[in-house]
């Protein structure tokens, strides 16, 4: 089946002839067996997909990006460490003040330095004004770029986001994809470190140039196409001391000798679940890829060894440096990877994260916003309603959901009594292993489970922030029965909340 | 070249191209489940981008661009949440294969999966080195490069000279 003739692949010999025969015949078997089975899949399809971007997926999927699930957290868990104790590297420069910054009570300013900031949901304001303006709000990541192959007249596919993209949401707890202001994908890469992070605001504009190269019956859509700039709130620093300071757009042109300075927002999964031992990986692996527990800077994963504690969403400059030496233990096949992975040697600079929406509407004169506020890092019950069986009905805004009415987002807090399903057996290994027979129940609901969840809560009440959908689950020796619900952290009581792992201790080279 | 909407005509165009997509998810992916949520997430992603496709005879190679990019942002979003262990997580593709097969299938499920996906596009499903490379949202010498390891660790693996 393989038609390529100008590959590097195809002169590799007798053998490698010899087994790519063997390749092709066996996707041969898999064509037919597809052909198949495919009458029935397509009878899902064609009951189930839904015609128009922003409804709904008909089944049920593991979980959206991680963008998003960061996005709820930080909608549970307002707040989270935005105070920093003592850095672990010398801070050279303090946060300058955002001067003019006129901030609003959903976190996201209302003007800067004079300038309006206006609200994904004012379009009537601004869909018509000429020229360059602010729009704040909180940038998504949804689905995919178009390839860039793409045969189309590139006009419309750099204004049009047909295949999903960048999008601003007015507020921090939307889903990707359900009808938010979807940003032309020209510019949009300008936005990428701030996906799934704290509020922004970001310089666009609406009849761009390009727009006159769309055919006619596009005419119209290109022209309202709205084109991200620049994100001008929160600032990073261009250089300091002299120094630049590089950004992820960068990338391409990171020094490989020595250390350099990267800045951008700083991002970790808010919760933090045990991360089970890699048995696969060797040291070496294991301090530079990027596993289980997720730093960035900028957008761009960070090594493990990586020597940063910060706020999620803290803006930083970080020294950094790639191909670090234990790039050379790594296998072959994996040594690439480690080679490009960003060791943070120490923070140099730390901004201020975005102030979290306050509970009283209102504006606030505030020039720098929030750089010492905090809710603690899990709700507490004084954040929302209890309802007459012991159970919150709301966390910090965030709505706890009940066997009785769950939602259809992939991502949502449950509520009610953990219990378990005595008629299963323990699993033999409860952290990371959705059960066979649902072992552990949140409110009579089976879930699966991705953190150890102590005995000591058995009959207790728990508000759990869990993922709906599909789980692969670990079925040693045997079939997988899939998990539906995950629970991904128990965010109340306060007591239950798992303390993060320390990090691991770097090797010595 | 005229633009395709999503009418039924466009539908029934994508479900043309469905097995395909079919053995391609499932050879990538080696999950059964995970492989039918890629079907249908490329068809998603088709509908919606019907408007924007001008060529009809880069369908197969864009759906096939599509549902491989997913796989590989699928496993990496999930490597944040759950440690995938291959040998106790993956279903074998199966089917009443024979031994051969059956080895071949599993030399194949101990491929990371961006070889995979490289070794699958091109010398499975058939797609040019350029074809694979843009799939796979890489450079053609990495592509390359990629299909070389992988066959190296398969003809390893399978013990072949």
């Amino acid at each position: 089946m393989k038609t390529d003739t100008h590959g590097g692949a195809a002169a590799e010999g007798n053998g490698n002839n010899k087994l790519e025969e063997r390749l092709s015949g066996r996707f041969a078997v898999e064509l037919d067996r597809a052909e198949r089975d495919y009458p029935a899949l397509r009878e899902k399809l064609a009951g189930n997909v839904p015609a128009a971007r922003g409804a709904r997926r008909p089944w049920p999927k593991i979980a959206l990006p991680m963008t998003s699930a960061a996005v709820l957290v930080v909608a549970v868990l307002v707040g989270a460490g935005l105070l920093f104790g003592p850095g672990m590297g010398s801070v050279v420069a303090p946060a300058p003040a955002a001067s003019g910054v006129v901030m609003s009570a959903d976190g996201i300013p209302t003007q800067i330095d004079g300038e309006h900031v206006y609200r994904v949901t004012d379009r009537a304001e601004w869909q018509n004004l000429s020229g360059s303006f602010l729009l704040g709000g909180y940038g998504l990541d949804f689905v995919m770029s178009c390839p860039t192959w793409l045969p189309q007249p590139s006009a419309e596919a750099d204004l049009l986001g047909q295949c999903g993209g960048v999008e601003l949401a007015p507020s921090a707890n939307e889903n990707p994809g359900s009808g938010l202001l979807m940003l032309a994908p020209e510019g949009s890469s300008s936005l990428s470190g701030w996906l799934g992070g704290p509020a922004i605001v970001v310089r666009v504009h609406t009849h761009d140039p390009v727009a006159a190269g769309c055919s006619v019956d596009q005419q119209a859509a290109c022209e309202a196409a709205v084109v991200g700039e620049a994100v001008v709130w929160p600032t990073v620093p261009t250089e300091i001391a002299g120094e630049r300071v590089y950004r992820a757009a960068d990338q391409a042109s990171f020094p490989t000798s020595g250390s350099f300075l990267l800045g951008g927002p700083f991002t970790k999964p808010s919760v933090m679940p045990p991360c089970p031992m890699q048995m696969n990986e060797t040291a070496a692996e294991q301090q530079l890829i990027p596993y289980c527990y997720i730093l960035s800077i900028d957008g761009l994963e960070l090594a493990p060894q990586s020597n940063i504690d910060e706020p999620n969403g803290e803006i930083v400059v970080a020294r950094v440096h790639i191909d670090d030496p234990l790039a050379a233990q790594c296998p072959a096949s994996d040594r690439a990877q480690c080679q490009t992975s960003i060791v943070v040697e120490s923070v140099v600079w730390r901004g201020a994260a975005p102030a979290a929406p306050s509970p009283t509407p209102g504006e606030t004169g505030s020039p720098n916003p929030a750089s010492s506020e905090s809710a603690g890092p899990v709700a507490s019950t004084g954040s929302g309603a209890v309802g007459p069986d012991g159970v919150p009905t709301t966390l910090n805004g965030a709505t706890v959901y009940r066997a009785s009415n769950l939602p259809s987002s992939p991502i949502f807090l449950l509520g009610g009594r953990l219990t378990r399903d005595t008629t299963c057996a323990a699993p033999a290994t409860p952290v990371a292993q959705p059960p066979a027979c649902g072992y552990w129940m949140v409110d009579g609901v089976v879930v699966g489970t991705t953190i150890d969840l102590p005995d000591s809560l058995l009959g207790q009440v728990v508000v759990a922030q869990v993922e709906a959908g599909r789980a692969l689950a670990v079925c040693p020796g045997g079939s997988c029965t899939k998990s539906t619900i995950v629970v991904m952290a128990i965010v109340w009581p306060e007591a239950a909340v798992a303390t993060p792992p320390a990090p691991p201790s770097p090797l010595t080279p | 070249m005229s633009a395709l909407a999503p009418t039924p005509e466009w539908v029934a165009t994508l479900h043309v191209h469905g097995p395909l997509l079919l053995a391609a998810a499932r050879a990538m992916t080696r999950d059964e489940a995970e492989a039918e949520d890629l079907v249908q997430t490329t068809f998603e992603r088709a509908l919606r981008a019907a408007p924007t496709i001008r060529d009809p005879r880069a369908i197969r190679a864009w759906l096939l661009t599509v549902q491989t990019r997913e796989a590989v942002r699928v496993v990496r979003r999930l490597r944040r949440t759950l440690r995938l262990e291959p040998e106790v997580h993956e279903l074998p593709v199966g089917g009443p294969g024979t031994s051969a097969s059956i080895e071949l299938d599993e030399a194949l499920g101990r491929l990371s999966r961006p070889i995979r996906a490289a070794v699958v596009l091109h010398h499975m499903v058939g797609l040019s080195v350029r074809e694979t490379a843009d799939a796979l949202g890489v450079t053609e010498n990495t592509a390359k490069a990629r299909l070389k390891t992988g066959l190296a660790r398969l003809r390893e693996l399978l013990d072949e000279d």
